[in-house]
């Protein structure tokens, strides 16, 4: 049973912006793989970018495939993808780096990527840029997190915003780490004294859609508390949120709707400890029907 | 309430921080692979890992602060083990240390999820691994299809996240590994005790 409040969202969806792609950019864990660059489609479990294959597992695959299926279903022109092998050793994240240099889209989001403060001040800035996992640690460490247009932590992550001498979660300093969970609203305050993008979604328990450093709206239903142990439902979030910024929703608009859909896909699996991502995945198109978009 | 909490925390922290200055130095590597093979190869030495100065950091690095009485003794350590550090340089005053606090959550099904910083690893009671969650550094996929799946018992050595990872993601998810493996052999004597 979907709950009322989430049927019944009345939002305005502005036009797509012709012939402007929206770009992801993230490592694959595949040892050696070369750049690969190119639009992206999913063949049966897999995602395919230049005919190379690529699981749909936690990262940034789950990412690609939930903007997949967020384009599919709005009928819009398939993401571009820009990726190479890199299992944490950094060759295939400086390739990534490389190719950042000169923008080629109009929204970009980096996601899963090994940290280089020196390499993320070279990118160019001039789209709107989305950072999750990697690219939002590095964008933090650079202390350039205000040119980028939007970040997606959970609380441990947001700690780590908050924190103005952590270079990466890992190295949040206790008395920040252990903030309560109800104390989100104060390290959101915290975070913005330092270089924060203009919006941040705060995923977990409950959801936090921030402009400038100010909630907007808090997101806690439907509660699946198993959605916290599957790898991928924050990379499925950032899916759906940067798809919807793509397809013209105004990104406080696309940030509630995707924490609301992203929640769907919880409700709609009925997932235990054991559900991979691509189940919920798979609920994509039936999460969005329920909100009526 | 939160900020004065912080300030006095900070006022201690000024304290342990300057004594530690006068006697401590850190090893700088070139990689966090190179900084974690150190940590097990010198676990018998009182050390500790830490992050490298701001000026040389990347954002995903690890140094090992060290008694500088025991410089000699760590060096040929690690040039036994084909370890060459970038540099040894006495401690300042930013060393901040990785967390280590491992939080356990009980979830249906009798599994557990085992949290260490950003990273999670979910395993059933038998120690079989069901998902791992969190992160955002490229090891973190590839050792999540390395190893769920399997049972945590039965991974040998060579094939934990410290083993095959690289960053501070997999550094982290490798102290709940660690937690989430002991928990598994606890709770299987417990068993085998009681039945």
């Amino acid at each position: 049973m979907l709950p009322i409040d989430v049927l019944d969202v009345q939002l305005i969806c502005q036009t797509t912006i012709s012939g402007v792609n929206m770009m992801i950019a993230g490592t694959m864990p595949i040892k050696s793989m070369d750049l690969v660059k190119g639009k992206a489609k999913i063949i049966g479990n897999k995602i395919s970018v230049d005919n190379k294959e690529f699981p749909i597992s936690m990262g940034t695959g789950a990412l690609i495939s939930t903007a997949i299926k967020v384009h599919e279903y709005f009928g819009e022109d398939l993401p571009t993808v820009i990726t190479a092998g890199d299992v944490g050793e950094g060759s295939g994240s400086l390739k990534i780096y490389e190719q950042l240099r000169k923008a080629e889209s109009d929204l970009l989001v980096i996601h899963y990527i090994k940290p280089k403060v020196s390499e993320i001040k070279k990118i160019d800035f001039s789209p709107k840029i989305v950072a999750d996992a990697g690219g939002m640690y590095v964008a933090k460490a650079a202390g350039i997190g205000d040119k980028f247009h939007l970040f997606l932590p959970d609380v441990g992550e947001l700690a780590f915003l908050a924190d103005e001498k952590a270079s990466h979660p890992a190295y949040v300093r206790g008395f920040i780490s252990e903030v309560d969970d109800r104390e989100v609203p104060k390290l959101i305050e915290m975070a913005y004294k330092n270089n924060m993008p203009e919006h941040m979604v705060v995923k977990g328990e409950t959801d936090y859609v921030v402009k400038n450093g100010k909630i907007l709206e808090s997101i806690n239903s439907p509660k699946i508390e198993t959605m916290e142990c599957i790898g991928g439902t924050g990379d499925t979030l950032t899916g759906i949120i940067s798809s919807l910024i793509n397809y013209g929703y105004k990104t406080e608009e696309a940030c509630i709707l995707g924490c609301k859909a992203n929640r769907l896909l919880g409700e709609l699996s009925n997932p235990t400890p054991r559900t991979q991502v691509d189940e919920l995945i798979n609920q994509i198109p039936r999460a969005l029907k329920a909100l009526n978009l | 309430m939160v900020f004065k909490k912080i300030a006095s925390i900070f006022k201690k922290d000024d304290k342990a921080e300057n004594e530690k200055m006068d006697k401590n130095g850190l090893i700088i590597f070139k990689n966090v692979k190179d900084a974690m093979k150190s940590e097990k190869i010198l676990k018998n030495y009182n050390i500790s890992v830490v992050a490298p100065p701001p000026e040389i950091r990347e954002g995903c690095d690890l140094a090992i602060e060290y008694d500088l009485v025991e410089e000699t003794g760590i060096k040929r350590e690690l040039r036994r083990n084909d370890i060459e550090p970038l540099k040894f340089i006495p401690l300042n005053d930013y060393s901040l240390k990785p967390l280590e606090l491992v939080k356990i959550k009980k979830l249906d099904d009798d599994c557990l999820m085992v949290r260490c910083g950003n990273m999670k690893i979910t395993i059933d009671k038998e120690g079989n691994i069901l998902n791992i969650s969190g992160g955002g550094c490229p090891d973190v996929p590839y050792l999540t299809l390395t190893l769920k799946g399997r049972n945590i018992l039965e991974v040998p050595d060579e094939e934990t996240p410290k083993e095959l990872g690289y960053t501070l993601c997999a550094y982290t998810l490798n102290k709940a590994f660690e937690e989430a493996k002991r928990l598994v052999k606890n709770m299987q004597s417990f068993d085998e005790s009681t039945s």
